[in-house]
């Protein structure tokens, strides 16, 4: 299990992670969503032992995994760059895990490596990018370690491609319990990978929980409201529907249908908005790029207001 | 599949070594390819050299190995800098610092494999260098006859070889040490320079600010052959390399004057300095390995990384600059702007702009003011004590005495090294005796100089005291001739200057006759086949060479070491000084020598003015009577433009009247007499007179203590003849002086400066009858 403990990271000023709490069970393929610099790669690498933390907690299995050789076997990190292989074949780059990573398997390696066609000899500054990626994400796989960290790991992979690493990925985690933190913001590869996310902003974490019950939670509400007696249609706002059980995340009208996003249980918003004897109200579900965006507007990061500045 | 835990114990340091390794081979190949070149090449050339002496062939065969040895050994140490660039470089290149800190490894593995794999790649090829070298050198010395005298210094070339190999080291670590607080390539590359620049030329400038201020008797060139420069950089490994290597041939060569060790003192000191340049590399690797510890995976591409050694080094650079433009230009305002532009330059670079800048010129001028309160701590407290440090005789393993002399030719008061404990018992009350003059001016008497017959004294001495600790203490001085005469009368009754002077007197009869100049006393022995004797009289205006065996000549000088072992005071003092054998004088005291000279039938030469003015054309002689001795106060002033070097702010001591004051002393030592010159003597014609005869039989070269009656100056030969104030000798003098003609006024004007003018430039004033 993957703990990070009221983690405070700061660089210079900028405090990168502001004091969060997250727990990542073993098993699961996790997904950080965030915006840009919100400290998706931040946690990554405090995760696999590159940085300290300047306060708190990082655990992994309940020992801190900086500076600690043993600990750090048990992680293997792919960040989103791949020159610093250039120079390396892809059997040297395998010699060279293998010589730290006491669980690796050739067997796998090899395995992966056919089914994708990957030359041995050839350096890997000679690939192209998907192929970059692939080779990394095979050592990755063949390290054989109990996490595997991913930073941006499908950007700049062709469509084919992109299933060819998620389908090992996934074999790799339903064989041997590989517990899996992707950080992208392809949301529909987390979508589809992922069984638990986490979004972040700002250094905090908006939300953490299973990727079902954030869907579940978030609607997209379509609805017209009958014409009052003097034929006009009424206006609302979202503070007339606001409640502790249901919070309205986006608020907008466009002629007589109202479009709204709201957190809440379906039959929450039902009851709410029925309430008003709608002559049409459709529950529509969101995809998760579509709450990213809705739960960020509503903390500030807003494309609207990146414009007005 | 199912990843399982591993229960391999795998050693990570010896798995990072090994891929270390690995990765910088090509690194590791373009050093053994160097040192292929290297040493190897440099055995050929000497290989090539003994074969075309052998066969006297003289061309410059040699000349293009020694320059490819050279370069490729001058290449193959600068590698040390790459190979640790190399080796840390994720600590400044962004793109593999996540493929570094993120593989199981902790800092402690991580830095002992990265710095000792580099120094494997570094040094192993040295060993491959060495093993070739000596091949090819038993091989080549097979079929042709080694030049002897580098035959002979290989064992010394080889025990000089590991203060390289120390040196590298060093060279190597402190480019570790600088790389760890960068976050650039080029703030890696200029601190590495820096780093290895700063280290020796802060100690200069330290040194040099000392003298330059109050540096009374303190010598700016010491600070390059003291242990502080020594020890602690490999600029100042390389400076003792040279002077061990030019000590270890100088050891066998007692011409050359550059040497001041004792054999036992040269070996002690090379393992002092073994173990002090090991010890500062051991400190530098823990300041990098602690500093390697604290830095974080996110320091890369940031502005250096230690802000501690940011400052020093740029503090350390300022102090350079500022005290090298003081000492230049004299000028603080011009020094302090120029050294402005510097830091300010540097502070841009390294904050990427002008963020928060207002600290950059505090912390400039914090470091400008101390830097002129450092200057200012120096004058005020005589340089740290510098001037006033004279160390206790029971500190002192040898001391060299080297001091100029108007008779010296290489033969009196040269530069010997001594261990007799009474010379430096000696020495270091003369030490004390000048520190005394010029701590407390007020309490000697500076007699005003009156009479118009003046000797102009003035003698030098350089002190070179070496420690038992290893260190080795310098001072200069010039002072008045009379405060050395206790020393010099030491100095000649000691067997060290026995030993010396009768080697001398071998090597200079062997060089008569041998095909090769020899400088020592082996050497002598072994090319010496017969040889001449060279006589000369008192003045060196007559001469006559005798042919004699190497066996007389080796009796010859073991009977004039006997001879000077016995001298004493008394016969220095009062011994008729009959003249020069090769060289070296004879007092009549010298009984071993003059029965040798006289089994050879070598007789001495009597002063005979017809046969000087018939062979040399010399029809003068200039005769004080009565001189007095005139030295100068300003020789216990602290005058910088003795020093040559820095000027105090402007103020020049010259301009002070007592600075310049002549001062008449009562007594002097001729034996380390630098004579200026003469003032107000008389020119006579030079008659062959009986009772200029019986004059120049008492008149002597050597006074030591005491103060003549009378001078006699023969400028044509450069010899100064005294008359010694004893019972009779006034008479003779007299006697002599009525013998001869005075020459006219009128006639002066027809002669160049040595025989109508005075050392001044004045016409010589003449007898008034």
């Amino acid at each position: 299990m993957i703990e990070l403990k009221n983690t405070v990271k700061k660089f210079d000023e900028y405090t990168a992670l502001d004091g969060i709490d997250l727990k990542i069970d073993k098993g699961v393929a996790f997904g950080l969503l965030g915006s840009n610099g919100a400290g998706k790669s931040t946690i990554l690498r405090l995760l696999s032992g590159i940085y300290s933390p300047d306060s708190g907690e990082v655990l992994i299995d309940g020992k801190s995994v900086f500076d600690d050789p043993e600990m750090k076997q048990k992680v293997f990190f792919i960040n989103d760059e791949t020159v610093q292989f250039g120079g390396f074949t892809l059997k040297k780059l395998k010699d060279y895990y293998r010589s730290y990573y006491p669980n690796f398997s050739y067997e796998i390696f090899e395995t992966l490596r056919k089914k994708v066609d990957l030359p041995l000899d050839k350096k890997i500054n000679t690939f192209s990018k998907g192929m970059k990626r692939q080779a990394i994400v095979i050592i990755g796989l063949a390290c054989c370690t109990d996490y595997l960290l991913l930073d941006e790991a499908f950007d700049g992979l062709d469509p084919t491609m992109r299933i060819i690493v998620k389908k090992m990925l996934v074999d790799a985690m339903l064989d041997r319990e590989l517990t899996t933190i992707i950080s992208s913001h392809n949301l529909k590869e987390i979508n589809e990978v992922c069984d638990t996310a986490a979004l972040i902003h700002n250094g905090k974490i908006v939300f953490s929980r299973d990727i079902d019950d954030v869907k579940g939670s978030v609607h997209k509400i379509q609805v017209v409201f009958r014409k009052d007696e003097n034929g006009n249609i009424p206006e609302y706002k979202a503070e007339d529907f606001n409640s502790d059980e249901l919070q309205i995340l986006h608020f907008e009208r466009s002629q007589s249908i109202y479009y709204i996003i709201a957190k809440g249980d379906e039959d929450v918003i039902r009851a709410v908005f029925g309430s008003k004897k709608p002559v049409l109200l459709e529950i529509i579900p969101l995809t998760l790029e579509e709450i990213f965006i809705y739960e960020l507007e509503v903390l500030g990061y807003d494309s609207n207001n990146i414009n007005e500045e | 599949m199912t990843a399982t835990t591993s229960t391999k114990n795998k050693n990570m340091f010896a798995v990072r070594f090994s891929n270390d390794l690995k990765d910088s081979s090509r690194l590791f190949w373009v050093s053994v390819f160097l040192n292929v070149l290297g040493l190897p090449m440099g055995v050929i050339a000497v290989l090539v050299e003994s074969y075309n002496q052998q066969h006297q062939i003289y061309t410059n065969g040699s000349a293009a190995f020694v320059m490819i040895a050279a370069i490729a050994l001058i290449l193959y140490i600068a590698m040390g800098i790459v190979i640790a660039l190399f080796h840390f470089r994720y600590l400044y290149t962004k793109s593999i610092v996540d493929m570094n800190y993120s593989l199981p490894l902790n800092n402690k593995q991580r830095f002992s494999a990265d710095y000792l794999s580099g120094l494997f790649v570094y040094f192993v090829p040295l060993v491959v260098g060495i093993l070739l070298a000596l091949v090819v050198y038993g091989i080549g010395s097979q079929f042709v006859h080694v030049i002897e005298e580098i035959s002979v210094m290989i064992p010394h070339l080889f025990v000089s070889g590991f203060i390289v190999v120390i040196g590298m080291l060093m060279l190597y670590t402190l480019a570790v040490l600088a790389i760890t607080f960068c976050g650039s390539t080029f703030e890696a590359i200029f601190s590495v320079a820096a780093v290895n620049g700063i280290i020796p030329a802060v100690i200069a400038c330290i040194w040099l600010t000392i003298v330059g201020n109050n540096g009374f008797g303190l010598i700016d060139t010491a600070v390059f052959h003291g242990n502080p420069m020594f020890r602690t950089s490999p600029i100042g490994s390389a400076m003792f390399f040279g002077k061990y290597l030019e000590d270890g041939f100088v050891q066998r060569n007692i011409y050359d004057s550059i040497s001041v060790y004792t054999p036992e003192y040269y070996h002690s000191l090379y393992i002092r300095w073994l173990a002090m340049a090991l010890i500062f590399t051991v400190i530098y690797l823990c300041i990098a390995f602690v500093i390697y510890s604290r830095r974080k995976a996110e320091d890369v591409a940031k502005p250096y990384i230690s802000k501690v050694f940011f400052y020093g080094i740029m503090s350390a650079a300022l102090f350079c600059i500022l005290s090298l433009m003081l000492a230049v230009d004299g000028n603080p305002l011009a020094a302090v702007i120029v050294v402005a532009i510097f830091w300010f330059i540097m502070e841009v670079i390294t904050r990427r702009g002008f963020k928060k800048f207002w600290t950059a010129i505090v912390s400039f001028g914090i470091t400008v003011a101390a830097s002129f309160g450092f200057i200012g701590l120096c004058k005020a407290t005589n340089g740290f004590g510098a001037v006033n440090k004279i160390p206790s005789a029971n500190s002192i393993s040898c001391v060299n005495i080297e001091n100029n002399d108007y008779y010296s030719r290489n033969y009196f008061g040269s530069d010997i090294t001594f261990s007799d404990k009474e010379v430096i018992d000696s020495v270091i009350a003369l030490h004390k005796d000048i520190v005394d003059h010029y701590n407390n001016r007020n309490n000697y008497e500076y007699k005003p100089v009156s009479g118009t017959s003046q000797i102009i004294d003035q003698t030098t001495i350089k002190i070179s005291y070496c420690t038992k600790s290893g260190s080795t203490i310098e001072r200069y001085y010039q002072i008045p001739s009379y405060m050395i005469s206790d020393l010099m009368l030491k100095k000649m009754t000691c067997e060290e200057n026995a030993e010396y002077r009768s080697e001398q007197m071998l090597v200079s009869i062997a060089n008569t006759k041998t095909d090769y100049p020899v400088s020592n006393k082996s050497d002598a022995l072994k090319y010496m086949k017969n040889a001449q004797l060279l006589v000369e009289d008192k003045v060196y205006s007559d001469n006559k060479y005798y042919n004699i065996t190497k066996d007389e000549a080796v009796e010859l000088s073991e009977a004039y070491k006997k001879d000077l072992m016995e001298i004493t005071e008394d016969d220095l003092k009062n011994s008729e000084f009959l003249g020069y054998v090769s060289g070296a004088f004879v007092l009549s005291s010298f009984r071993n020598t003059l029965a040798v000279l006289d089994k050879m039938n070598v007789e001495f030469i009597d002063f005979n003015a017809k046969n000087t003015f018939d062979r040399y054309s010399v029809s003068n002689v200039e005769i004080l009577d009565e001189p007095g001795i005139v030295t100068y106060e300003k020789y216990f002033y602290n005058d910088p433009h003795s020093s040559g070097y820095f000027i105090d702010y402007g103020r020049y001591y010259y301009e002070e009247d007592n600075y310049r004051s002549e001062n008449s002393v009562d007594s002097m030592c001729s034996m380390s007499s630098v004579q200026i010159g003469t003032r107000g003597g008389y020119l006579y014609r030079l008659y062959d007179t009986d009772e200029f005869k019986e004059l120049m039989k008492i008149a002597t070269p050597i006074i030591i203590g005491e103060k003549p009656i009378a001078v006699i100056n023969y400028n044509t030969f450069g010899t100064i003849l005294y008359v010694p104030d004893r019972p009779g000798n006034r008479e003779i003098f007299d006697k002599a002086v009525e013998s001869l003609d005075l020459i006219p006024e009128e006639e002066l004007v027809q002669y160049n400066n040595h025989y109508g003018y005075d050392s001044y430039g004045n016409p010589m004033p003449q007898k008034v009858y």
